[in-house]
């Protein structure tokens, strides 16, 4: 599918807010901003890596994909920390 | 003495039901709930009535086995859930651990403000909407995630990273 350029960094401001006051929900350290962003940063890549169609007007993970392992997605975003 | 009042019955917008008691009833020498803000109590009415009756009521207190730590609850979140991934299509974990975060209203905020992300992102990205069933997993996963890397159980970006 084409994909509209929707630039990394848009993305990461889109995500990172929600992300961190998640964070210091459910932990008891609040997290520090380069960390939050680099996390967020590696959910965008792991949320862009997946294989999203467009059925309906909606866009879609179908079920077959979503069935997969979450311990998977974890690790799949275990090594993009790694590398970003 | 006053042990008799007038007072109301009423619907909040919220949906909730109060009764109001008037102040100089409820502050009565005599008055049996007295000594808090905030008391439980039991209603109950014998059916074809027109009687209400209110009693003190102590809310159970939780055997000590049902009562679980934050940390083991998202360990048995995590656990579940990778036995089962597509609970994320039917579970709200941000709504499993209101019990534990102790606010409503944050939790509520985060969960929106994350379903204007996903929706956004899938916008700019191909030009819709979010499907409600992958919106409800991709919420899911992402606080699956984040109890993950608050545990520990993912490793952290090494300190100094920047994006």
């Amino acid at each position: 599918m084409n994909q509209k350029k929707g630039t990394l960094s848009e993305l990461v401001d889109l995500f990172k807010k929600p992300l961190e006051r998640l964070w210091n929900c459910v932990s008891k350290e609040k997290v520090k901003e380069l960390k939050i962003e680099s996390i967020t940063t590696a959910f965008i890549k792991s949320l862009e890596s997946k294989k999203f169609v467009v059925e309906k007007g909606k866009a879609k993970i179908p079920i077959k994909e979503l069935e997969k392992e979450p311990k998977e997605m974890a690790d799949q975003l275990s090594l993009i920390l790694k590398e970003i | 003495m006053v042990n008799e009042g007038r007072g109301r019955l009423f619907r909040r917008k919220d949906g909730k039901f109060l009764i109001y008691l008037p102040k100089d009833f409820a502050e009565d020498s005599m008055f049996p709930f007295k000594g808090t803000d905030s008391i439980f109590v039991k209603v109950k009415f014998k059916p074809g009535g027109d009687k209400l009756l209110i009693e003190k009521w102590s809310e159970p207190i939780p055997q000590e086995e049902e009562i679980l730590s934050f940390n083991e609850k998202t360990k048995m979140i995590i656990s579940e859930v990778e036995k089962s991934p597509l609970q994320f299509t039917s579970r709200d974990i941000l709504d499993e651990l209101k019990d534990w975060i102790k606010n409503d209203k944050e939790i509520d905020d985060i969960r929106e403000s994350l379903t204007i992300s996903l929706n956004e992102f899938t916008k700019k990205k191909f030009g819709v909407s979010i499907d409600e069933e992958t919106r409800k997993f991709l919420l899911n996963e992402l606080v699956y995630l984040i109890l993950k890397l608050t545990r520990g159980d993912i490793n952290e970006p090494k300190k100094g990273y920047v994006v």
